[in-house]
């Protein structure tokens, strides 16, 4: 799509919708279940944009405790310590290893600014009708889909580290409140993310 | 989803109508999340406990935002900040407690800092090398008038308040071996501790305050004694050597042992600190102490001795029938009032009631019933205490036939009690014979002597003859109890000696009495009857003294 000078031509365009689940069509008119597969077929998904904005408005709030509480405590015999994401990170750069501070970096501080930045850019551009070609928009789509993978980073080193890491007294290591919350703004964000339906990206082009 | 078969213009009219619709149910979340955060701020600024300012000298490793405040090893508060007092000598370390004891940060709790111990008493917190210190706070059970300002302690508390048992506070005259953590002992079992060791307001007292742990602290009498273990006491006496030690901690850290009178069952337990109990330097003292109530001058007589009192020191004992009654508290000369007069000495008397048997006798009471006693012809008299060191004690004597001179409870600064006038001199006399005799007691071959024994002793030892020793030991036996047998007469025969010593002195006078002063005759025979008569005398009194007390020669009175 978009390699096409001419408007493609859409599913509503000819009365039809299709089921995003095994691509079957169906009648627009008709409100029954995909009878191929008995998902719910829907021409744009109802409340997508408010849905969407939903949701990353939790990712957001969510992304705030994240960074203010600890993610990880270090339970060592020469003393606690509890390091937050920012925190760890230079812990991680002072330690010299900056390629893994490099990559908590960007897992974890910039892909979600990033997911934020971009699913509100989009949402705002749908619900206020920005002017946008479609093809930034599905670049913006698919990058949010192929970031967001990287997201988890984060969670995992921590979950890891954790499990691995349970010597008693002389050095274990303990989740803080902070990756609940971080696990939450990622899994929000996701969810945000999923709810926009990306069909509503391109219907501009179809009006232009 | 209306419209729905129309062309783009739709699907505008329909995002529009989508939005504008009524609101996704997804708008529940961001608002659910708001609450929550909005309550967990709530929550957390309404269940924050008291912030309380702890005041220490030194901050001792303890660190903003990580040291905690524990309770018996639980977590309580965490020091929220640490900065240096207004006037810049000390600490200020502000804690925030946890909500549920905030009832307790009332005017007896108690915070200190605990740290890595090691000294001669104790080794504790050793934990915090590693962890890190941490600040150790006590309370009482019962809550109190709420408090957010408090001095900290410089050193732990030996024990938390709330523990059962009881403060007593001890008097010694110097600090000896007993420190701060110092263990109690009764009967040798570990009862208490030194909490506190501190001098007197006026520093004439070493002053120890002690715990003693609950139930023990019921076995404290008011006539209980305690006494300090410092070390090692060690005995040499007529039954033998003796060495004790209370503990082996006690040998190197010192401690007080306490202990009681056989008859403390009349007597009722101690249940609050009162006038301060004295500390004995040893068991023995404590033991030979046992009736010695704080010294009162209420009970002070004062003695009037005319003459030398050479030999009457201070704290020589006063003796009733042989039993110690009081001791000398002061020693004076009295200058002659006019000529003629010979001087006199003034001994003050401190007599101690219980040791008659009166427990709780006024000054009063007690002045009557030694008058009366006086009145009874009670007399004080100097008596030779111990022969070879010649001192001298007071000795309370009764004499009936001198009833009816009472007190003279005029005097200053006390009460004088009648003496009874004692030949000093007499005394003197005897005593510096005696030491003469002994003097010339032939020691020198008394020594050849018994080293020609030993040498003798040697021989017959390698001899073969000392397989017969048996039956001769036993008739040695027969003729050692013939010789004592003999010795007893001669004893016996030893007063009629002296008659005839006396006698045979009285001859040479009479001899004397019919020659010439001038003839060489005359001079040695008087010198004779002169050294008769002393040996006479010197041995009436040795007699005398022997009949007594045979141990006298070597032990004294």
């Amino acid at each position: 799509m978009g390699m096409h000078h001419s408007p493609p031509l859409t599913a509503r365009q000819v009365g039809l919708k299709a089921c995003t689940s095994c691509g079957s069509l169906q009648r627009i008119g008709s409100t029954a279940p995909c009878r191929r597969c008995g998902a719910k077929v829907s021409s744009r998904r109802e409340k997508s944009v408010q849905r969407a904005a939903a949701f990353l408005l939790v990712g957001i709030m969510a992304y705030i405790p994240a960074n203010l509480y600890p993610v990880m405590l270090t339970k060592a015999f020469t003393g606690n310590t509890s390091d937050t994401i920012i925190s760890g990170v230079f812990v991680l750069i002072d330690s010299g290893s900056y390629v893994v501070a490099l990559i908590i970096f960007v897992a974890s501080v910039c892909i979600p600014v990033i997911k934020f930045v971009i699913i509100a850019g989009l949402a705002l551009s749908l619900h206020f009708d920005w002017e946008m070609s479609s093809r930034t928009r599905s670049r913006l789509h698919v990058l949010t889909e192929f970031i967001g993978r990287w997201s988890m980073i984060d969670v995992f080193v921590v979950a890891v580290l954790a499990a691995l890491i349970q010597l008693g007294a002389i050095l274990s290591i303990v989740p803080g409140v902070g990756i609940n919350a971080f696990a939450l703004s990622v899994v929000f964000t996701m969810l945000s993310a999923s709810s926009l339906d990306p069909r509503l990206l391109w219907d501009h082009i179809a009006d232009d | 989803m209306t419209n729905s078969t129309r062309g783009p213009a739709s699907s505008r009219i329909e995002r529009a109508a989508n939005l504008s619709a009524r609101l996704s149910l997804a708008w529940l979340l961001p608002l659910a999340a708001l609450l929550f955060a909005g309550w967990i701020l709530w929550s957390s600024y309404t269940d924050r406990g008291p912030l309380v300012e702890i005041t220490f000298d030194k901050a001792g490793g303890v660190t903003a935002g990580e040291t905690r405040v524990r309770r018996n090893d639980v977590d309580v508060g965490r020091v929220e900040s640490v900065r240096l007092a207004n006037d810049l000598n000390s600490v200020v370390v502000s804690v925030r407690m946890d909500p549920q004891v905030a009832p307790h940060m009332d005017e007896n709790t108690r915070f200190w800092i605990v740290n890595a111990r090691i000294n001669t008493t104790e080794v504790s917190g050793l934990s915090t090398l590693l962890s890190g210190s941490y600040i150790e706070v006590d309370w009482d059970e019962s809550p109190g008038t709420r408090q957010s300002d408090f001095i900290g302690l410089d050193e732990p508390p030996l024990t938390t308040r709330g523990t059962p048992g009881l403060r007593l506070t001890l008097n010694a005259d110097e600090a000896g071996y007993i420190y701060v953590g110092s263990p109690v002992f009764l009967r040798q079992i570990e009862v208490g501790r030194v909490e506190r060791r501190r001098l007197s307001d006026d520093a004439t007292k070493v002053l120890f305050d002690i715990f003693i742990e609950a139930p023990h602290h019921r076995n404290v009498y008011p006539q209980t004694r305690f006494y300090g273990v410092s070390g090692i006491e060690g005995r040499v006496d007529s039954t033998g050597a003796m060495v004790r030690v209370e503990s082996i901690a006690a040998l190197f850290t010192g401690g007080i042992a306490f202990e009681n009178p056989e008859h403390i069952t009349v007597s009722t337990p101690v249940t609050n600190s009162r006038k301060p109990y004295k500390l004995f330097g040893s068991r023995t003292e404590a033991r030979n102490s046992l009736f010695d109530g704080e010294d009162d001058i209420r009970f002070r007589f004062q003695a009037e001795f005319s003459g030398s009192v050479k030999g009457l020191r201070v704290d020589a004992p006063i003796e009733y029938n042989g039993v110690k009654v009081g001791t000398v508290a002061s020693v004076e000369a009295d200058l002659p009032g006019a000529p003629g007069e010979t001087g006199s000495a003034k001994a003050v008397l401190q007599f101690q009631p219980a040791r008659f048997g009166l427990e709780d006798i006024t000054p009063e009471l007690w002045h009557e019933f030694v008058g009366k006693l006086v009145d009874n012809g009670l007399r004080a008299r100097l008596t030779t205490g111990n022969l070879l060191t010649g001192s001298l004690i007071v000795e309370m004597i009764n004499k009936p036939e001198l009833a009816g001179d009472p007190i003279d409870f005029t005097t200053e600064p006390y009460a004088s009690l009648p003496v009874l006038a004692t030949d000093v001199e007499a005394v003197t006399a005897d005593i510096e014979t005696l030491i003469k005799n002994l003097s010339e007691l032939p020691l020198d071959s008394l020594v050849s002597a018994a080293t020609e024994l030993l040498r003798e002793a040697r021989t017959l030892v390698a001899s073969p003859q000392l397989a017969t020793l048996p039956a001769q030991i036993s008739s040695s036996m027969s003729s050692i109890a013939n010789a004592a047998a003999r010795v007893e007469t001669a004893s016996a025969s030893l007063p009629a000696m002296v008659s005839s010593l006396t006698a045979a002195s009285r001859n040479a006078n009479e001899v004397l009495e019919g020659l010439s002063p001038d003839s060489e005759i005359y001079i040695e025979l008087s010198a004779t009857a002169r050294e008769l008569r002393t040996a006479a005398k010197s041995i009436a009194a040795f007699a005398e003294l022997l009949e007594e007390n045979p141990n006298a020669l070597f032990t004294g009175r």
